[in-house]
């Protein structure tokens, strides 16, 4: 009985908390543009879209060197060796590219 | 931003000095109302998330199979992956007029129309419930681990049932993990200006949208910085209640 009642519980805590992934999952491949419509069919539009903004790119691209930037800290003060020159640093992940990246510089 | 708090403006112009001027505004019935909301808000998040994330954390630590704790618990953080403004949004997919969850009542046919859900209190207290039950569940899953399966064993053995096991060994062992992640909730929760921006609509606001208010369209920094230091005397006030059980270094 407590142990129908424990799974029963883990099953509806699992639902409330993934609940919302889910949805943005759904959405996410969903076709039209209205957000909260019924998903009336499939595509991957959203997501052509994306790999073809240049401006969203660079921004996933920032997002990946201030995460990169952080991972690498605590190692550059932990030596003393000189910081590395601006160049070296304005790098994110080999498939960002260098060019996206550091666009203003 | 205590000696902004107590400078004053003069028209446009900021003059520093001492002027308590801003703490008197606080009596202000709006400014009250917005304390109010607050902490309304909060108390009921850390209570529902402590008890949403309670039996959760045990049936993970004690009825799920070891070899399954890991995925398991792996499963119920998943959302932290995402960001936290982002997860905010996906809710309002979920509470929306045309989300999910209307989507479903309405097939069910429980519903006549869609529930006006997002925009109100209720779904700015389940995001934050929704984010802070994952946190929770974290630092009770690590409290109830930690605890030697024994002292259960011994319970039962002098004859305790299931019920007073938990009362009497169970729960004083991990008040203290419970308390610490209650404040932690509390304090995240009260100082928190996302969830309620995106989720709450505009129908009342919380001591964070008002300090926003305050910075972004009166300019108004002294009285901000005002409010800003009794966001922070609140926040002490949790830790004076909370502080006999509070164990920051056991997380």
């Amino acid at each position: 009985m407590t142990r129908a009642l424990a799974w029963a519980y883990l099953g509806l805590a699992y639902a409330f908390i993934l609940l919302p992934v889910a949805a943005l999952v759904l959405f996410s491949f969903q076709d039209g543009p209205a957000a909260g419509a019924a998903v009336p069919g499939l595509s991957l539009r959203w997501y052509a879209d994306i790999l073809g903004d240049r401006d969203l790119m660079a921004a996933l691209c920032n997002s990946a060197l201030v995460a990169r930037a952080r991972r690498s800290w605590p190692a550059r003060w932990a030596s003393s060796r000189p910081t590395a020159s601006p160049a070296t640093s304005c790098r994110g992940p080999r498939w960002c590219g260098r060019s996206s990246c550091c666009r203003s510089r | 931003m205590a000696a902004m708090s107590l400078a004053r403006l003069d028209g446009r112009e900021l003059v520093w000095g001492l002027d308590w001027g801003n703490y008197a505004r606080l009596g202000e019935p709006t400014l009250l109302r917005a304390v109010a909301v607050s902490l309304e808000i909060t108390l009921t998040v850390t209570a529902l998330s402590v008890l949403l994330a309670y039996p959760l954390a045990a049936i993970l630590a004690f009825r799920v199979p070891p070899r399954w704790q890991r995925l398991a618990l792996l499963l119920a953080i998943l959302p932290f992956w995402t960001s936290y403004v982002v997860r905010s949004y996906s809710w309002l997919l979920v509470l929306s007029r045309e989300g999910v969850v209307n989507q479903a009542l309405l097939g069910l046919g429980l519903v006549a129309e869609p529930l006006t859900l997002a925009n109100t209190r209720f779904a700015t207290v389940t995001g934050f419930v929704h984010f802070f039950t994952m946190l929770l569940t974290l630092t009770i899953y690590a409290n109830l681990v930690q605890l030697p399966r024994n002292y259960a064993r011994a319970a039962a053995d002098l004859g305790a049932g299931p019920f007073r096991t938990f009362w009497h060994v169970i729960l004083p062992l991990t008040l203290p993990g419970i308390v610490t992640g209650a404040f932690l909730t509390f304090v995240l929760c009260i100082g928190d200006y996302v969830t309620p921006q995106v989720l709450g609509g505009g129908n009342e606001l919380s001591l964070p949208q008002v300090i926003m208010v305050q910075l972004g369209r009166r300019a108004d920094f002294p009285l901000a910085s005002a409010l800003s230091i009794v966001l922070m005397g609140l926040v002490t006030l949790a830790y004076i209640f909370s502080a006999r059980w509070l164990r920051l270094d056991r997380v």
